[in-house]
């Protein structure tokens, strides 16, 4: 690690204490030239050198005026920036080796910063401009390695305005936190070994489908056939209250493998049952969630799954 | 892809606006064949990124840039010169604006433009240069502006553009004091390496040697040669010869300096008597080393010093506007000699009061030979040599003489031909003649060339003298009186030298035939008028800007602190960082303080007091609480001033009326 603004700037930041929101000011706004700007300095310098030599007055007069814009304009991507305030906004989810959303939300009472970038780290900084949403409401996107809590590591501000010579910058301490589940994975994945990676689809093996019948009002659209009414036209669901007679049990003990496998086999399963609406339980070491189905009853599941150890 | 599509970040049409503009700002001494590449490439980026929405095609801009710096490179050679060095800066400019696909080309362009402008005052410095190269600088600066904003600026559509511009507006404004305070009190220094700074330009004006026709082409011209500031009141105008060069060698066509000026006199160590009179003169940029003096003047700038023929020179080439100062005493003044018509004897304690045998050099052929027969005639009539330049005066003034700037042809017998059949000519023709006549009779003589007369310009109080005042004179050596200055132009025309051009040739088409200006300017009072205003204001340019120089600025400061010393310097220093200390103080406590009544204003400032020393009000604390934590704490006199003024809070703030 060499020492530059950057990294000074960090190490400062780091040293400061996390909170929901933050206000941009002096105390965490970094101020430095850009590379464009110590070209922009070269170049008076070599004016200056031109209006010594030639003893000339007005390339004296233009290259104050010059270094006095380019002062000044040190004063202006301050003001740019300052007043602006990071709030961490809920939590997202997501599961592991998918990109992890956190989402913060910008604001300030004159109108957000001009040419303001938002990134995890300096060099994915993106145009808030292409990233906001109508409320304010700026979505990162980290890709952590392991599952269970995360805070944001970092978060990145920066503005070149007015003239793109001087670079404003803040490395806001906003928490937001956000859970990672476990990668879901189907039990004969493990024995084929762990090379394909992520399942996209969460789907379900097929079923034997002898209890179908047409679709009344208040049936959930978890149990509608769309393969059916693509196919001929017909609006049926599935009987499923036939399927798990007995709520299921996701055990920690059914299942091979160390820890974080188990895991994910638990996860897929979890996912494979709330897709069709069954309703299921869930057992690890210590913990037992009792057999419902639902959203929320997934959710609960699947933070605990992420966050056993 | 030879060609790509145009990244829509870059605003095109401001860069053909900048280029446009230095373009014109060069336009002066940039070479046609430049001029017309200019042209080009800005049409040709105009039509590809206006028209087509696309870059320039890639075999179509390599072949271009070739060609350009081909032809560069044969017009230039390996001659390095001020004009060379910025015509490459503009073909660079040029180059660029073809091949712009991303934001680095724009801001290398646009850094070239930028330095281009200061380039530019290298050769021009007028008013109108610095409101043309401000109008580029602040294009410049607001296409960087626009490659940060891009995105907001098309998002939200316009307002919040015509709200930047404001701002940048703003930001220009504020930043004018302080490009005066360094502008003032930035030092000065000598420059650090030699530059080259001739530049190749054919600037109007007197050129060192003198054939016939010379000054005529000059009187075209109503270009200003120089302003003079006089202490007291202008002398007379029949004394208003600014000479400039002594013409003493002459080949059978034309009158030039010999070689032997070169030596320099030894500073004279100078003495200002109360009464002589000072005056300052501001020259024309004229790419020479000589100054125009009245007759018996000595330098008083450093910038100048007397050559050995009692001439002002100046240490290196005049590129811009400069200021020098002279003066001479009431005793050097030419005085009269009445035995001759328009004779003036000059200064008779003159230490340069000798003639060489150069100032009887004559070119050895038998060219001339009616005038020589003539001289011989003269020489036979006369008694001395007095008589003799009488009747060569008196021949100028009851011969048809005409004074005319067209006077025609002459061919190798000039003063023949002008003497005895044309006789029509303009003040070189009577001066280099009579110089001739002079030598053929054996009398010491010499062309002197500068300008004569000026217009005194009331309201600014400056004496204007333009290219188309160019005279040339005579003078001779005489015996007991030494140098003396003779005017046959006078004898001729006297209108010339008591009225200036404009009355001697009022009925001549051709006068100032290409200066419509001038010519309009003698027929409407209001063009006129304009045009003195015009004139005033670059003079007052000249005087206060671009002449701040070293000197300028020492005695600027030594007029704003008195006798000039380092320690008055960091005083200012110190208290002018004091003073904006302050002033940046209480900007910020106005800020936070704004909007608060005077209880709740007094009651802030003592808790910005409290906190150094280490108490600080809580966020959401009332003043109550605050208060009692202070009483708690060991200092008890705080917690008495606390107490009172949060009495007072309370009181203004709870009780009913207030």
């Amino acid at each position: 690690m060499f020492i530059s603004p950057k990294n000074i700037s960090k190490w400062l930041a780091d040293k400061s204490i996390r909170s929901k929101n933050i206000q941009l000011s002096q105390k965490n706004i970094y101020i430095f030239p850009t590379p464009l700007g110590f070209s922009f300095l070269c170049m008076l310098a070599v004016m200056l050198l031109t209006a010594i030599n030639y003893q000339n007055s007005l390339i004296y007069l233009i290259t104050f005026f010059l270094g006095s814009v380019f002062v000044l304009s040190i004063w202006l991507c301050f003001l740019n920036m300052v007043g602006l305030v990071v709030t961490g906004e809920s939590s997202g989810r997501a599961f592991q080796g998918k990109p992890l959303p956190f989402n913060c939300k910008l604001s300030r009472i004159n109108g957000l910063p001009i040419g303001l970038k938002l990134g995890e780290t300096s060099k994915v900084a993106l145009s808030v401009s292409h990233i906001i949403d109508q409320d304010d409401t700026c979505t990162i996107q980290c890709q952590p390695k392991v599952r269970g809590r995360h805070e944001l590591p970092s978060l990145y501000l920066e503005s070149r305005y007015p003239f793109g010579l001087i670079l404003a910058w803040s490395w806001p301490k906003v928490a937001i936190e956000s859970l990672v589940y476990p990668m879901p994975l189907r039990a004969d994945q493990f024995v084929s070994g762990f090379n394909d990676g992520v399942t996209n689809d969460i789907s379900l093996p097929s079923f034997d489908y002898n209890d179908i019948r047409e679709f009344q009002t208040g049936d959930s659209l978890n149990r509608i056939l769309w393969k059916k009414l693509a196919s001929n036209d017909q609006l049926v669901v599935r009987e499923s209250d036939n399927i798990v007679v007995n709520p299921e049990w996701l055990d920690w003990d059914n299942y091979e493998g160390d820890l974080e496998n188990r895991l994910s086999q638990l996860c897929y399963e979890v996912c494979r049952f709330s897709n069709v609406g069954a309703s299921f339980g869930l057992r690890l070491p210590g913990i037992e969630i009792m057999p419902a189905s639902g959203k929320e009853h997934t959710r609960v599941c699947l933070d605990n799954l992420a966050l056993f150890s | 892809m030879h060609s790509s599509k145009l990244n829509s970040q870059i605003p095109y049409r401001l860069l053909l606006v900048v280029i446009i503009l230095q373009t014109l700002s060069h336009a002066n001494y940039l070479p046609a064949w430049l001029l017309s590449v200019a042209a080009i490439f800005s049409f040709l980026v105009f039509v590809s990124t206006q028209w087509y929405k696309r870059t320039i095609h890639n075999y179509l801009r390599i072949l271009l840039s070739l060609s350009s710096i081909v032809l560069f490179l044969l017009y230039f050679r390996a001659k390095f010169s001020v004009d060379m060095a910025a015509s490459f800066l503009v073909l660079a400019a040029l180059l660029k604006l073809l091949e712009i696909k991303m934001i680095k080309d724009v801001q290398v362009f646009v850094f070239t433009c930028l330095y281009l402008s200061a380039v530019s005052f290298l050769f021009e410095q007028g008013i109108l240069n610095l409101l043309l190269q401000l109008s580029s600088i602040g294009t410049c600066l607001y296409v960087l502006f626009y490659i940060q904003c891009y995105e907001e600026i098309n998002n939200r559509n316009g307002s919040l553009e015509t709200n930047q511009i404001k701002t940048l507006l703003r930001l220009f404004l504020i930043a004018l004091p302080f490009t005066i305070v360094f502008f003032l009190l930035f030092p000065r220094i000598a420059p650090i390496w030699h530059m080259p700074l001739k530049q190749q330009t054919t600037k109007v004006g007197i050129s060192s040697d003198l054939s016939p026709g010379d000054i005529s082409s000059l009187a075209k011209s109503s270009d200003p040669a120089f302003r003079v500031r006089f202490s007291s009141e202008v002398p007379e105008r029949e004394n208003l010869y600014w000479k400039g060069l002594i013409l003493d060698y002459f080949d059978g066509r034309k009158w030039s300096e010999s070689i032997s000026a070169n030596g320099f006199k030894s500073k004279k160590s100078i003495s200002i008597a109360s009464q002589d009179y000072i005056y300052e003169i501001i020259i024309e940029p004229h790419q020479q080393l000589w100054a125009f003096a009245l007759e018996g003047s000595y330098p008083r700038s450093s910038n100048v010093i007397q050559n050995s023929k009692g001439l002002i020179r100046f240490n290196k080439e005049i590129v811009q506007p400069t200021k020098y100062e002279l003066a001479f005493s009431n005793e050097n003044l030419p005085k009269k000699i009445d035995v001759i018509p328009t004779a003036y004897a000059l200064n008779l304690d003159n230490p340069y009061q000798i003639f060489t045998r150069q100032d009887l050099q004559l070119p050895t052929n038998n060219l001339n030979p009616q005038t020589k027969q003539f001289v011989r005639k003269l020489v036979s009539e006369s008694k001395d040599s007095v008589m003799l330049i009488n009747k060569i005066l008196m021949m100028f003034a009851q011969e048809q003489f005409y004074y005319s700037l067209e006077p025609g042809e002459l061919n190798d017998n000039m003063v023949d031909e002008f003497l005895f059949q044309t006789q029509k000519g303009f003040c070189g023709h009577y001066a280099s003649s009579m110089v001739y006549m002079l030598r053929l009779a054996g009398i010491p003589s010499r062309v002197a060339i500068g300008y004569q007369g000026g217009d005194f310009n009331q309201q600014g109080g400056y004496l204007l003298v333009s290219q188309f005042d160019a005279h040339a004179w005579v003078e001779f050596f005489i015996k007991d009186i030494g140098w003396v200055r003779v005017d046959p132009t006078a004898m001729v025309a006297p209108n010339r030298i008591l009225g200036g051009s404009f009355s001697a040739l009022a009925n001549d088409p051709d006068f100032s035939q290409n200066n419509v200006f001038t010519s309009a300017a003698s027929k409407f009072g209001a063009i006129n008028w304009l045009r003195l205003r015009f004139d005033e204001l670059n003079y007052g340019w000249q005087n206060l800007v671009i002449n701040y120089h070293q000197e300028q600025q020492k005695k600027f400061l030594e007029s704003l602190l008195g006798e000039f010393s380092l320690i008055k310097i960091a005083m200012m220093f110190v208290f002018l960082s004091v003073f904006l200390f302050c002033v940046f103080i209480f900007w910020i406590l106005f800020k936070r303080f704004s909007g608060y009544t005077l209880a709740e204003k007094k009651y802030m400032l003592w808790l910005l007091c409290l906190e150094f020393f280490g108490i600080k009000r809580m966020s959401g604390e009332t003043p109550r609480s605050f208060l009692s934590r202070v009483q708690a704490s060991k200092h008890i006199y705080l917690a008495k001033v606390t107490a009172f003024y949060t009495r007072q809070l309370e009181e203004t703030e709870y009780r009913g009326n207030k």
